[in-house]
């Protein structure tokens, strides 16, 4: 299943990944739920279009890399949240989640350095 | 669009690998019909259901060419400039997508019927083994019938006769008069006598409820019937209490004995209930007197040739025992498919022929537009060539507008498709045998994609390979554009090298735009770019659909 134990294998993670595993990092969801919080504008996506089909994909391929796995909807759920199927965030996926984080820093690192964004602590 | 297009959501789904969909398709069900309720309440239902159709089309075919991995490599960027493209030429894009739409749609269509009608099995068991018995009067009889029902001692002589099928039934049409008691309105239906043996060859049996017993099938027996399942739900409310209960038919009291399983609609769709067809052997009727329909299977090692054999020798025989009746008149089987499907069968191929020619009338039409349009290309592509694009990057750019195309052009065919075979059923059900079971499907979504496939090869390969030829050689009428254009460019070295500086800037503008007018001027700036950057590291080079060589 394309499983590796190394996070960097996996970088960089495509913007979808990223955002669904930053959405998965704040609760487990179903995949409702993680389509309303990446495409809120609010929410840790900050408002990516998030299409059906794409958030499946991410799914499937985050679920065969062992980053998240999906679990039985929680016993008090009710109704149509009881037939939801949960997605969570693995150790791994933790792992793989810092990494891209440590490599976006770097990213953030360089851009400040051409002064795309401003230096930190100052304006 | 206040209701999801939930059967196209599923349609789309067989585009993804099965595992996938075993996985998932449930579950993006669903979450389509939620998010689409929102999208109601938003009051934007086709904007949300159009992109999601797309992404859906989009990633499904992207999950079966390219696995889990991520999209966005080399292809997936030529399609997002293609895309960018032909929205800058909306008419051109709009037109070519409407003829493609309705070439690939007449095509779906009809081959989703002749799919459904000639194609697919009957629903019943190894219908591949069920064949019809008819009679037949050649003109020497002083009839002329192809096919004709048989007589009570033919089907009974033959019952006893073969060996090469194993059950033989007999029925007969009738229509009958439900109800008119003190308890119900009478209602006129039609309906099927059946032999016990009905049952036996077709492998149906009634649910809940039974066959008819061998005591009901003796002449004199009492008065049984067996409701269809669409009957049993709309006269009796699926009430199951109504197993045992006598209800009037003919204005004889009648005891339902079972209810045939949904769907089943044997001699027609629209028979309401079966009653037993009683042949006495003792009294059989006359021979010349034709009335019961058979068809039987085909026993256990025993094939259709070989039925067919073992009845050409009783027809021997009778033609000696009988000669005044079975004198250019005789039995003969068919394939059950053959005969339920037989009168529709010309006509819907020389349909699917035509449609046929139809596609490929349009895709050479596209093909030609495609083409002109690609002439008036024809520096943008030198351009290219000059900045480093090799000749199938060119090529799969050329072909990736007209995958778009095409994918655009089949989703509009299969929509049109659907709509069309619904309009078709909904008009006239009775006007083509089975017609209650063609619907949308996985093979006509199949179907669609590859006419799409092939039309966008037909249409695409040519302006693709033209394109390719457009490189830095001499005698090219690509190159000879570029050195043309840029004879006046600017000489001064200052000049060239600020003008350097903008390449890339100057790149990424042409490539989001149309040629035009103001593209002509900069053609020349381009060009003596290009020769500057031949003397630049080739990892900077631009090439096409991304200026730059990223490192994603």
């Amino acid at each position: 299943m394309g499983m590796t134990d190394d996070p960097r294998a996996l970088l960089p993670l495509p913007p979808h990944d990223l955002h669904v595993l930053l959405a998965l990092l704040e609760s487990p969801r179903h995949a409702y739920g993680l389509s309303q919080t990446v495409g809120d504008a609010d929410g840790p996506g900050g408002a990516v279009r998030l299409e059906i089909g794409s958030l499946y994909r991410v799914l499937a391929r985050l679920t065969a890399k062992g980053v998240i796995e999906d679990f039985d909807p929680p016993p008090d759920a009710e109704g149509h949240e009881a037939r939801r199927r949960y997605y969570r965030i693995t150790a791994f996926g933790r792992r793989v989640a810092a990494a891209e984080a440590v490599r976006l820093d770097f990213v953030l690192r360089q851009a400040r350095r051409h002064r795309l964004l401003p230096s930190k602590g100052g304006r | 669009m206040r209701q999801p297009p939930l059967r196209l959501v599923r349609v789309l789904l067989a585009l993804y690998p099965r595992a996938f969909r075993r996985a998932y398709a449930a579950d993006m069900t669903r979450l389509f019909a939620e998010r689409h309720a929102e999208a109601v309440r938003d009051g934007r239902p086709w904007r949300f259901t159009l992109r999601a159709l797309a992404n859906l089309a989009a990633t499904g075919i992207a999950e079966r060419w390219q696995g889990g991995r991520p999209t966005m490599t080399g292809f997936a960027r030529d399609i997002r400039y293609a895309l960018r493209l032909l929205r800058r030429q909306p008419s051109f894009a709009l037109f070519v997508i409407l003829t493609l739409g309705v070439g690939i749609g007449a095509s779906t269509a009809i081959f989703s019927v002749v799919n459904t009608v000639l194609l697919r099995p009957l629903p019943y068991d190894d219908a591949d083994r069920l064949v019809r018995v008819w009679g037949r009067f050649d003109p020497e009889s002083g009839f002329d019938f192809p096919q004709f029902p048989l007589s009570n001692p033919e089907f009974l002589e033959y019952q006893a006769h073969t060996r090469a099928l194993e059950a033989i039934g007999a029925f007969a049409n009738s229509a009958v008069t439900v109800g008119g008691d003190a308890a119900s309105d009478p209602e006129r239906v039609r309906a099927a006598a059946f032999t016990a043996a009905m049952f036996d060859a077709l492998h149906v049996a009634p649910a809940p409820g039974r066959p008819f017993s061998a005591e009901e099938m003796q002449p004199g027996g009492p008065d049984v019937a067996v409701l269809s399942h669409g009957y049993w739900q709309t006269r009796f409310g699926g009430d199951a209490s109504v197993l045992g209960r006598k209800v009037s038919i003919n204005g004889r009291p009648t005891e339902v004995v079972g209810v045939m399983p949904e769907g089943f609609g044997y001699p027609s769709l629209e028979t309401r209930l079966w009653t037993p067809l009683r042949i006495d052997p003792a009294d059989p009727g006359g021979r010349s007197s034709h009335g019961v329909h058979a068809i039987a299977r085909l026993a256990d090692g025993a094939s259709f040739e070989s039925a067919r054999a073992e009845l050409a020798v009783l027809m021997e025989d009778w033609k000696v025992r009988f000669p005044d009746v079975h004198t250019g008149h005789y039995l003969f089987l068919q394939p059950l498919l053959e005969d339920v499907a037989g009168t529709v069968r010309p006509t819907l191929l020389t349909l699917l022929g035509a449609t046929g020619l139809v596609l490929l009338i349009v895709c050479a039409n596209v093909a030609s537009l495609v083409l002109a349009r690609g002439e008036g290309r024809t520096r943008e592509i030198a351009i290219r060539g000059a900045l480093g694009s090799d000749r199938w990057r060119l090529v799969r750019l050329s072909l990736a507008e007209s995958v778009v195309l095409a994918a655009a052009g089949g989703t509009l065919g299969l929509a049109l498709a659907y709509g069309g075979i619904r309009a078709l059923v909904a008009i006239d059900p009775a006007s083509i045998p089975r017609s209650v079971e063609i619907g949308i499907d996985p093979a006509m979504t199949i179907f669609a994609a590859g006419a799409a496939a092939l039309a966008a090869a037909l249409f695409g390969l040519a302006p693709a390979l033209r394109g390719a030829r457009a490189d830095l050689h001499q005698r090219n009428p690509g190159a000879q554009v570029l050195r043309r254009r840029g004879a006046g460019g600017a000489t001064h070295p200052h000049q060239r090298k600020r003008r350097f500086r903008s390449l890339d800037d100057d790149c990424r503008h042409r490539r989001g735009r149309a040629h035009g007018r103001t593209r002509r001027d900069r053609a020349g700036v381009v060009l003596l770019s290009a020769v500057a950057a031949s003397a630049y590291p080739r990892q900077h080079r631009a090439e096409p659909g991304g200026v730059r060589a990223r490192g994603r």
